[in-house]
């Protein structure tokens, strides 16, 4: 989403099999990607606003061929738009640690919102954790609630997770 | 079957690729409590297009047919050459009892009805309904004879199953049977039975409605096509 002005697609492989929809003996699922294509396709966010994270990040040098450097990756990375009529504030946050978990504040300003946030989150224990036909709702997006408060909402995002956070303007 | 959230890809990437000599180095350890400011009244960039989240469907393995397409069967026009080499051994592999079948000179992954049942079958080339070949199906009489193919069925969300064939009667009894059995047995699960006895190609529509709890989920069944025939020179076509 941050780079869409030279990213057309943000997802190359097909909806169904690879990152998308399986059928396996007669079972269909999603894989956890399918997810999280989802909960980004359907909050409709389309106006980026400006976020700053301090979350800690990290360097790798030497990784895989195509990208070997990557410098300063924050691991929580936190994208936010607001949709078509302004009214909707939408949170994309990505915690990229492996093993660690991450409170975070996260204060909004220039939008007044209701006292709710919803949450959706899709995380599992470990990063190699998927679906498949025996279970195919092992690694699924589960919703919560966040109290808001003066603009403030506190929510410790899972290690290795995808989470949506949606909030709604106020009508006052 | 194993994926990672492609969202998480740079990471995920990283360490997926990870040669002896990849080196992540923490440059600002994640603090007690990380934070996180908004400011929705400043823009940072331009309207992002709905289009990004554009998709593609390919043809490949189940995406399409049996995917996209809700199906069943595997081959159900009865070709020849579907698929490449490698491929055939891995079916093979899967079920080695479709090396037999092939001989008979039934296509992947067709099966006799019943096992031990000898060679009944002749595929026809240039002469189909819908396709380029079609299978001659020579019945016995007062024996099952026919084709089935080991499917799974949805039985968690549906129990009725629509379905469509084309045959072309040549002689003798005109009666066939498309059932659902349970796999590798003679016990029938849903059956219809269809006079298709016309001389031309024909459709003949069947539903099949499976009873409660009688195949479980990821079990596997056959899906059957039985004639009623006499030897030689009698028999159905089927594509």
């Amino acid at each position: 989403m941050r780079n869409h002005e030279v990213v057309p697609v943000a997802d190359m492989t097909g909806i169904m099999e690879f990152a998308g929809i399986w059928k396996a003996r007669g079972q269909v699922f999603g894989a956890p990607g399918y997810y999280v294509f989802k909960m980004y396709a359907t909050a409709h966010a389309t106006r980026p606003v400006r976020v700053e994270t301090n979350g800690g990040s990290y360097s790798v040098k030497r990784g895989v061929t195509r990208l070997p450097d990557i410098e300063n990756a924050p691991y929580l990375d936190v994208v936010a738009a607001l949709d078509k009529s302004g009214d909707r504030l939408t949170l994309f946050c990505v915690n990229r640690s492996l093993h660690t978990d991450i409170p975070a504040d996260v204060s909004v300003d220039g939008f007044a919102s209701t006292g709710t946030a919803k949450v959706q989150t899709l995380a599992a224990a470990y990063l190699s954790e998927g679906n498949d036909e025996v279970d195919p709702h092992r690694v699924t997006p589960v919703d919560s609630v966040d109290k808001v408060e003066a603009g403030k909402v506190h929510h410790t995002f899972p290690h290795a997770s995808v989470t949506v956070i949606t909030l709604d303007r106020s009508a006052q | 079957m194993k994926w990672t959230a492609g969202f998480l890809v740079p990471l995920a990437v990283s360490l997926a690729g990870i040669s002896a000599q990849a080196q992540i180095t923490v440059t600002k350890p994640i603090p007690s409590v990380a934070t996180i400011r908004v400011d929705a009244g400043k823009a940072a960039g331009t309207v992002i297009p709905r289009t990004i989240f554009g998709s593609f469907l390919e043809p490949i393995g189940n995406s399409t047919y049996n995917g996209l397409w809700a199906g069943l069967l595997e081959n159900p026009s009865l070709e020849a050459g579907m698929w490449d080499a490698p491929h055939v051994a891995e079916m093979l592999k899967a079920h080695p009892d479709l090396a037999r079948a092939s001989q008979l000179g039934l296509p992947l992954p067709w099966e006799p009805l019943t096992a031990g049942q000898g060679n009944r079958y002749e595929p026809v080339y240039g002469n189909a309904a819908n396709s380029w070949r079609s299978l001659v199906v020579i019945g016995i009489p007062g024996q099952p004879v026919g084709i089935r193919q080991e499917i799974y069925s949805p039985v968690e969300r549906t129990l009725s199953y629509k379905g469509s064939l084309y045959a072309r009667h040549i002689s003798g009894p005109a009666g066939l049977t498309v059932s659902l059995r349970m796999r590798n047995s003679a016990e029938v699960l849903a059956s219809a039975h269809i006079d298709a006895a016309s001389t031309d190609w024909t459709k003949y529509s069947f539903t099949l409605e499976l009873p409660q709890g009688r195949l479980h989920r990821l079990a596997p069944a056959d899906f059957a096509v039985e004639v009623q025939g006499e030897l030689t020179r009698r028999g159905s076509s089927i594509c």
